[in-house]
């Protein structure tokens, strides 16, 4: 999980803040609040948006290289039609199109994860809880292999 | 309301019940097979006892398909003597079989279920002790679970072993 170890690494000094937290209740009170418990799921949200954010900009950079190679060294007819393929304007699932398979594992997995992206960008919580650490490692394994193209 | 501003970019299609059930009930034989593992492996150190316990799952998915009574899961209350004090008492105290007050303090640890849904993993379990908690994973796939741990200092997902279990247990003081 090269690409996101900083975020990974302040999840868990914030996650382990709640954590402590909601011992210490325990300890206490044999209960936890509901906004106590809603902290897990914040943070959890808010780390897991952050390391999406980065995906996304690690991928538009590649697209932006590839599509300005290709406009310089692909051959007559194909040039054309990268020369009309704009950047800026493609929707981030096509970026990733552009890179690997539409129907390949890697694809599906942007997809999934992008549809948890999209309800916290739409103001919601992820359906369910992110796995930080986890979700990072799929997402820099992914980007690993994207960088991979010549 | 949704607006799709992209392709890809709708909210997830929503659970049906049958889904939800039968992910329940894979949830617990899971749950299950984990807590018989551990009690094994606790009971393998000295001064450790094992108490099986309820645990009520209440998550967000199971209202949304209409369940809205909790599923109980099984969960663990390990216990271990950690520090044992012998006092002499006065002989005018003394019985045939006691002549000194004997202290046992224990110590805990607690193994409950975290989610079952949870993006990234095919359900969590939290590892509770005093200031130590560990969240173990199911990383692995349908039918062939696959528990592990997310060890921080080199970012790495490790399994999770009996060793490791039970240096958790040890480590109580």
């Amino acid at each position: 999980m090269r690409h996101f170890t900083d975020i990974t690494d302040a999840f868990a000094v914030a996650d382990g803040a709640v954590s402590s937290k909601i011992d210490n209740l325990l300890a206490t009170t044999n209960m936890v609040p509901a906004d106590v418990a809603a902290l897990s799921q914040i943070t959890a949200n808010a780390y897991f948006f952050m390391v999406f954010a980065r995906f996304e900009s690690a991928v538009k950079e590649l697209t932006k290289q590839r599509i300005e190679q290709m406009r310089q060294h692909a051959a007559a007819d194909d040039a054309r039609a990268w020369g009309v393929i704009s950047h800026d304007a493609l929707f981030f699932l096509n970026h990733v199109a552009l890179l690997t398979d539409k129907g390949g594992s890697d694809y599906r997995d942007v997809q999934e994860l992008y549809k948890d992206r999209n309800a916290i960008a739409h103001g919601k919580f992820a359906e369910t809880k992110p796995n930080v650490p986890v979700i990072a490692a799929k997402l820099s394994g992914i980007l690993s292999r994207l960088e991979g193209i010549p | 309301m949704a607006y799709a501003f992209e392709i890809g970019d709708e909210l997830p299609d929503p659970p049906t019940l049958a889904e939800v059930e039968s992910d329940i009930a894979d949830w617990k034989a899971r749950l299950a097979d984990l807590m018989t593992l551990l009690t094994q492996w606790a009971q393998e150190i000295p001064d450790v006892e094992v108490e099986l316990g309820p645990h009520d799952m209440r998550e967000r998915k199971m209202a949304l398909v209409g369940i809205d009574t909790p599923v109980q899961l099984p969960s663990l209350l390990i216990r271990r003597v950690v520090e044992v004090t012998r006092t002499p008492m006065p002989e005018a105290y003394w019985t045939p079989y006691t002549q000194e007050l004997v202290k046992r303090r224990e110590a805990w640890l607690s193994v409950m279920p975290d989610a079952r849904w949870v993006v990234g993993t095919r359900g969590q379990v939290l590892i509770r002790a005093f200031n130590r908690f560990e969240t173990v994973m199911d990383l692995g796939e349908v039918g062939r679970p696959d528990w592990r741990i997310f060890r921080l200092s080199d970012h790495e997902f490790v399994p999770f072993t009996k060793t490791l279990f039970q240096d958790l247990v040890k480590a109580l003081k």
